[in-house]
């Protein structure tokens, strides 16, 4: 390639509290090319995006860009080189017309300051002509579908002068027929010299559009290679290829017959059909990328969120939980992933989040609490769980997040669930902390507690589950026995992606 | 308890903001009540303390019940106009209907609850915030009031009723007595209680206390009518002190009520307060109250003491919480260094 890179990567690299999330990344990006990223949840992908934005420091590196060094410190500075990036969560203002969002902080005035409506509509209406979309610079963008504000983004990226465009998971929002029309828009602007960074888990699309894809595997770049050089089968090798090593305790010994099953379980817009059986003293492992609708089918399932159709039968018997109290009631517990807003009482002492879900088995008949009881269940909690430190009196935003996950998680193990749905169980928890409550979750399933656990952590779930279901975009794909050999990892994600 | 727990306990009240706050809270309460006793002796006299409780049972009850709401993160200013109206209702069913004071006093009390179950489920059903449902509340009972009314005093009733808001048990004048041992009773309830627990856990993080389990609809509505409940008991008591029923009674009882909360130190977003507490914010209340009465300094200055005490007590707690922040993000950033730690080695 005779012309320079419009980007260069060279040596990036980056950690979070001690975790590294990219090592070492060095990547050319050509001008003019749609450069493919892909590779599982938690490679590194949208961390890269992001430094290349300036959204978030590199520890160490250098990103050149048309042949200079570059760092930005913040995102508006990158807008300003010509980098701009069209975000998964769209971060455009409900409440503000398309115009207006377009030309946010580079309104349109008159000589006092006073904005000038129309002419932002006609100048926001002649880039709309440039990309040939069709959308009234006048609505609000709360009105416009999904896929329409994407397009809106990608509008104000070109209004901007963009000379790279971002696009993070685009379409994981889209309708077929939106799709299609950005996929010409894409080549339209790269038709322009334009030069797209696409990130996607959906393997089809890269294959369809790209001209080069790089794959990122737990922050090292995997591989680097033209579209038209590379099968689906060996990106997916690139995605997963690792050792598997002996982290994890072993699998089920005494699985029973089926406790649970869900038959045809649908929220409209979340998840479609979903069917499976949970036996006694599995580990049942949901794997799917983020935002297949692993986490609506739990919340679902124990009453937080509706359902649309479909059935769940405990023991042979339908039951149709209309809030989190009966589910509890019948013996079925859900682990937040999101400690701080589903899980914990920040403000509280440990024993008082440690007892919230058994005040009725704390106190007495007339339900006055026993706060001997009380002290006694907490303490027991922290031994089983090994909680440091021990003093529990003290608030728990005071605690490590590995030892607030073991309290989470303990103060449902004393609810003595017959089943336990765990969601992201050690995310953000400390090493220690994870392989404990990898060997207590595993304690209790042997014990004849069925676990559902998601995770989207391909060792954890190899290493964990006894079977895995696959989730993709709000379909169950299917379920597979899991014998844990690391060959299980591409039949997964081939059935995960696509 | 061992001793070590019991140290621990009290190392964290002293440094513990909450904790913190009451202890200066207690001392300046005692410096103040020595300061004037100091300089006017009739200060701590039985009868002053009387009166300086009487002209203040009203907010007792009121912010017991705000205290709860409070709690749960909540709010409702509607206590005032629902304390007029209790006082109205109570009247006119004895003086205009002629009923006894029992039947009196539970319709009263019944139709109150009515209005907190309308406050908590509009609140909760129309997910609107409870401050303006119960701003709406507030309005619309007073115009209720005056129209009922024409705007003037109902009085007349019984000697038997007015001995419940003039007489005595012993020593204690009954309206005193009544709030303390209200006091009493919730506080213990809201301490040792599974059912008021929740409502800590409501404040503390709605989401997750739904997810534990908590009935949260259920126990929300239900503070709402305890709230409207105990000011309906304020306005009857106060009706029979008065002796006349009147829409202007009670006018900014929600103010007092709400400031006593916050300046027991309880966090006006949930999950922290105590009855304790608010008592303490309710005390100090009004002591300042009757120093200016007693002092004879201009009243007018009373409202801008009160305000500035509000403010400096919410800088307090703003203080505290940021302290708290702080704190984790110290906790924080030794957790990452432990874990980098187990990495190298």
């Amino acid at each position: 390639m005779a012309e320079q890179p419009i980007l260069e990567i060279k040596h990036v690299s980056k950690s979070f509290a001690g975790n590294a999330v990219l090592r070492d990344i060095s990547l050319p990006i050509n001008k003019g090319e749609v450069h493919a990223l892909v590779g599982e949840n938690g490679a590194g992908k949208s961390t890269l995006m992001k430094i290349i934005g300036g959204i978030l420091p590199a520890d160490g590196g250098e990103i050149f860009f048309n042949g200079q060094a570059v760092r930005f410190e913040n995102p508006m500075q990158a807008l300003d080189a010509g980098i701009s990036i069209v975000h998964q969560e769209l971060s455009l203002a409900q409440n503000l017309t398309v115009a207006q969002n377009i030309y946010f902080r580079r309104e349109i005035t008159d000589s006092l300051g006073f904005i000038r409506k129309d002419a932002m509509a006609n100048a926001a209406r002649q880039v709309f002509k440039r990309i040939g979309v069709d959308i009234d610079p006048n609505v609000l963008i709360g009105r416009l579908s999904i896929g329409m504000q994407q397009l809106v983004e990608i509008a104000k990226a070109v209004s901007l002068d963009a000379k790279v465009i971002i696009m993070d998971e685009p379409t994981s929002s889209l309708s077929e027929s939106e799709t299609s029309h950005l996929f010409n828009l894409i080549r339209e602007l790269v038709r322009n010299n334009v030069t797209i960074i696409y990130i996607s888990h959906k393997i089809s699309e890269v294959m369809e559009l790209s001209h080069r894809v790089s794959v990122l595997r737990d922050g090292l770049l995997a591989c680097s290679s033209l579209t038209s050089e590379i099968t689906t089968e060996e990106i997916i090798h690139h995605m997963v290829g690792r050792e598997l090593g002996n982290l994890y305790p072993p699998k089920g010994k005494n699985i029973g017959d089926t406790i649970m099953s869900c038959q045809k379980l649908s929220r409209h817009g979340f998840f479609r059909n979903v069917t499976f059986d949970l036996r006694k003293g599995e580990i049942l492992g949901f794997y799917g990328l983020v935002g297949s609708g692993r986490t609506e089918v739990a919340m679902a399932m124990v009453g937080a969120t509706p359902i649309t159709s479909g059935e769940i039968r405990l023991d042979g018997r339908v039951v149709r939980f209309k809030n989190p109290r009966q589910a509890i009631g019948n013996g079925i517990c859900y682990l937040t992933e999101d400690r701080k807003v589903l899980g914990l009482f920040l403000s509280m002492s440990v024993r008082l989040n440690a007892t919230a879900s058994i005040l009725g088995r704390i106190s007495n008949r007339l339900g006055f609490l026993r706060s001997d009881n009380m002290r006694h269940k907490s303490s027991e909690l922290g031994d089983y769980m090994g909680v440091t430190p021990k003093n529990d009196i003290i608030d728990i935003i005071n605690l490590s997040g590995g030892n607030q996950q073991k309290v989470l998680l303990g103060k449902w193990i004393l609810t003595n669930p017959r089943v336990l749905i765990v969601d992201e169980p050690t995310r953000g928890v400390d090493v220690g902390a994870k392989s404990l409550i990898h060997a207590k979750i595993r304690e209790l399933a042997d014990k004849g507690m069925s676990v559902i656990m998601i995770t989207s952590e391909m060792p954890e779930c190899l290493g964990m589950s006894d079977r895995v279901a696959v989730f993709r975009e709000g379909d169950l794909i299917t379920v597979l026995d899991n014998p844990g050999d690391p060959e299980m990892q591409k039949n997964i994600m081939s059935y995960a992606v696509k | 308890m061992d001793k070590q727990s019991l140290l621990a306990r009290c190392r964290h009240f002293l440094t513990d903001g909450i904790g913190a706050q009451h202890l200066t809270l207690i001392i300046l309460i005692v410096l103040i009540s020595t300061l004037m006793q100091f300089f006017f002796p009739l200060f701590l006299d039985p009868l002053n303390v009387e009166t300086l409780l009487m002209n203040f049972f009203p907010e007792i009850i009121v912010s017991i019940g705000m205290t709860m709401v409070i709690i749960t993160g909540g709010i409702d200013i509607s206590v005032a106009s629902v304390y007029a109206f209790a006082e109205i209702i109570v009247a006119k069913a004895m003086v205009e209907a002629g009923w006894d004071i029992v039947p009196a006093t539970l319709f009263t009390l019944f139709l109150c609850c009515l209005i907190g179950l309308m406050n908590g489920y509009l609140a909760d059903i129309l997910s609107v915030h409870p401050m303006i449902v119960t701003m709406g509340t507030l309005l619309t009972l007073r115009g209720v009031n005056l129209a009922i009314t024409d705007g003037r005093a109902v009085s007349g009733y019984s000697d038997a009723f007015a001995f419940l808001g003039q007489g005595h048990l012993w020593f204690f004048p009954i309206p005193i007595l009544v709030a303390i041992v209200l006091a009493i009773i919730f506080g213990y309830l809201l301490n040792n209680h599974r059912y008021f627990r929740q409502i800590y856990f409501i404040g503390g993080n709605e989401k997750a206390a739904r997810v534990s389990g908590v009935n949260v609809r259920w126990v929300k509505v239900s503070v709402y009518v305890i709230c409207s409940f105990l000011a309906g008991l304020a306005g009857v008591l106060g009706a029979s002190k008065y002796g006349a029923a009147h829409w202007g009674h009670g006018n900014m009882m929600e103010m007092k009520a709400i400031a006593a909360v916050a300046v027991g130190g309880a966090n006006l977003n949930g999950g922290s307060g105590s009855i304790g507490a608010t008592m303490l914010g309710v005390c100090f209340l009004a002591i300042v109250n009757n120093a200016f009465y007693i002092a004879r300094v201009e009243t007018f200055w009373y409202d801008v003491v009160n305000g500035g005490m509000l403010v400096l007590a919410v800088a307090f707690s703003l203080y505290v919480n940021h302290r708290n922040e702080i704190k984790l993000i110290n906790q924080k950033i030794r957790a990452s260094n432990r874990v980098e730690m187990e990495a190298n080695q």
